[in-house]
């Protein structure tokens, strides 16, 4: 396979990667359908800020959030069972009961464990030990600014991590699971291995809880913005949209069976991130996963991080410690 | 999987198919390629009996669900028919899922119930949290543009009060769980419903031959996305 040459890189040399906007379908249909996969996005965007912009106190609160979120998904879910951008990715009942239990550990255990020594250990840490007031001039921001500051925040922090999982082996260990979905639905940035949802968790938190509508509405960038990484629909997504934001396109390269093109595109809302740090490819790709798509069971991902770190670190000690007993005879 | 008659029915899917026209086993199993032709699946052929098992089968693979199964061709009144038994350790799971997260939901009520047991002994002994905490501080007026554009002013400090105390202090709560629990419930009746329904629809497309050629295709399609 000959690849695409993108900077210093070949793109597509393993596994078929489509690069370019120029060369990416265009979703099909009448006219009606058109627009609609093409205002989708930004209109969902606008309704979505301007609800949080003018909810009254008493609606603006995290449990409105969690209704919304629930909400919009289940939404997502029905668009990808009626629109498949590719049958090869479609939804079935096995793949939506495993990404739901995925979704469960995180709403429960997982959750349980942040409050101990997760992000929101971190953020009651910091915000007893430093003196706030000091930041004060953050809260006389208008509001869309912070929201906007603090989704940028955390996006920067998780686009650092998640570059930190492809280039350092002990975190790798941790987000390759997640590397072995071979289809892209809206659940499947749950699936993965606990312990990479927990260091996620801690990218994408932050210290700045302490304005509640900003973060709601930061928070929704994440929802209106960062859903649509995994999803298994086909939109006329606006160029502006696709230079500043992360979308299914995107982040099909970065699970493509490419070597390469798995190394592009580490952003979750935002992609400018990777253009300024020189890892984005605008495209897109079908087959997608590891060893040439096998899929991970739940067991294996559960304990893939601590049966490889095993593996590894024996390995590691045999060739450095480790001489041959005996040589064998001719 | 255990031969647990009654029981097993929670993972088993059983049925029949009319062979139209009547075919040998040896044509009919010939017919069942597209399903069976795929890398990790076990085919073992005894006379009028095929039995198969997929080892790790791939998301869209259409057997995907029943990774296990025995099917038979039977000669009954007169018809040839294929009698077939599939075993799903998938429904298995998603059965168990609902008393897995009960029991999560379980171990949440007994943590919220130590937590709370806790900060009473620590407000008891002096150590109440609360009087470490700085004095809040009523939030500033929002930014001129926010004013001008007629956002919500922020929630003054007895109405944060106020929502605290509705919202409850406990630093967990098992309803997540039990939610959870309710879904996988539903989602294993409707999965014990709906997946016997499609594989019985596939098996007759299959061995009827209304779409043998589609099927084929989209086991090509499969392939591509296999180990070796």
């Amino acid at each position: 396979m000959a690849g695409v040459r993108v900077g210093k890189r070949i793109i597509g040399g393993d596994s078929p990667v489509t690069v370019g906007w120029e060369n990416i379908p265009k979703v099909e249909g009448g006219p009606a359908r058109k627009l609609f996969f093409t205002i989708f996005q930004p209109a969902a965007l606008l309704a979505l800020i301007a609800f949080w912009y003018y909810a009254p106190n008493s609606l603006a609160t995290a449990k409105t959030a969690i209704i919304i979120g629930i909400g919009f998904k289940v939404l997502l879910i029905g668009m990808e069972l009626l629109y498949p951008r590719h049958k090869s990715w479609q939804l079935t009942w096995k793949e939506l009961c495993s990404d739901l239990f995925y979704i469960g550990l995180g709403y429960t255990l997982l959750s349980m464990v942040d409050v101990y020594i997760g992000s929101d250990a971190i953020i009651g840490w910091v915000q007893k030990s430093y003196d706030w007031d000091k930041l004060n001039w953050f809260t006389t921001l208008p509001l869309l600014v912070q929201a906007l500051l603090i989704s940028l925040i955390f996006d920067f922090g998780q686009y650092w991590m998640h570059r930190g999982m492809h280039n350092w082996h002990p975190l790798w260990l941790t987000h390759a699971p997640h590397h072995y979905i071979t289809q892209l639905n809206i659940n499947k940035g749950a699936v993965g291995n606990p312990v990479e949802l927990f260091l996620i968790g801690l990218g994408i938190g932050g210290f700045f809880d302490f304005l509640p509508r900003a973060a709601l509405l930061a928070g929704t960038f994440g929802l209106a913005i960062g859903t649509y990484q995994h999803i298994n629909v086909r939109f006329n997504t606006p160029r502006w949209w696709r230079f500043l934001f992360n979308t299914t396109e995107h982040h099909s390269v970065h699970h493509s069976q490419d070597y390469e093109a798995s190394r592009s595109n580490f952003g979750a809302t935002w992609i400018i991130f990777d253009r300024i740090f020189g890892t984005c490819v605008d495209g897109e790709a079908e087959h997608l996963g590891m060893e040439g798509g096998r899929r991970m069971q739940i067991r294996e991902a559960m304990v893939y991080p601590f049966t490889e770190g095993y593996a590894t670190a024996k390995d590691w000690w045999r060739q450095r410690f480790d001489r041959p007993s005996a040589v064998p005879a001719e | 999987m255990l031969n647990l008659p009654y029981i097993d029915r929670i993972w088993t899917a059983r049925g029949s198919i009319p062979l139209e026209p009547p075919r040998t086993p040896k044509d009919t199993f010939l017919r069942l390629d597209p399903l069976l032709d795929a890398a990790g699946t076990h085919v073992e052929i005894d006379g009028d009996t095929l039995t198969y098992v997929k080892d790790n089968p791939a998301a869209q693979d259409k057997l995907a669900t029943f990774s296990r199964g025995t099917l038979r061709v039977v000669q009954e009144q007169g018809n040839t028919r294929l009698r077939y038994k599939l075993t799903s350790p998938a429904l298995l799971l998603v059965f168990l899922a609902p008393f897995l997260f009960l029991a999560i939901a379980q171990a949440t009520v007994f943590l919220i119930d130590y937590e709370r047991h806790a900060e009473e002994k620590k407000a008891a002994e002096g150590k109440d949290k609360a009087k470490d905490k700085k004095k809040e501080k009523e939030p500033g007026p929002l930014n001129a543009i926010d004013q001008f554009l007629g956002a919500p002013a922020p929630e003054t400090l007895a109405e944060k009060k106020k929502r605290e105390k509705e919202e409850g202090t406990d630093k967990h709560t098992p309803k997540p769980a039990y939610i959870l629990s309710g879904i996988f419930a539903v989602l294993y009746l409707f999965g014990r419903w709906f997946e016997p329904f499609l594989m019985r629809r596939t098996l007759r497309r299959v061995l009827n031959g209304q779409s043998v050629q589609a099927d084929h295709a989209s086991a090509d399609r499969m392939k591509l996305n296999r180990p070796n």
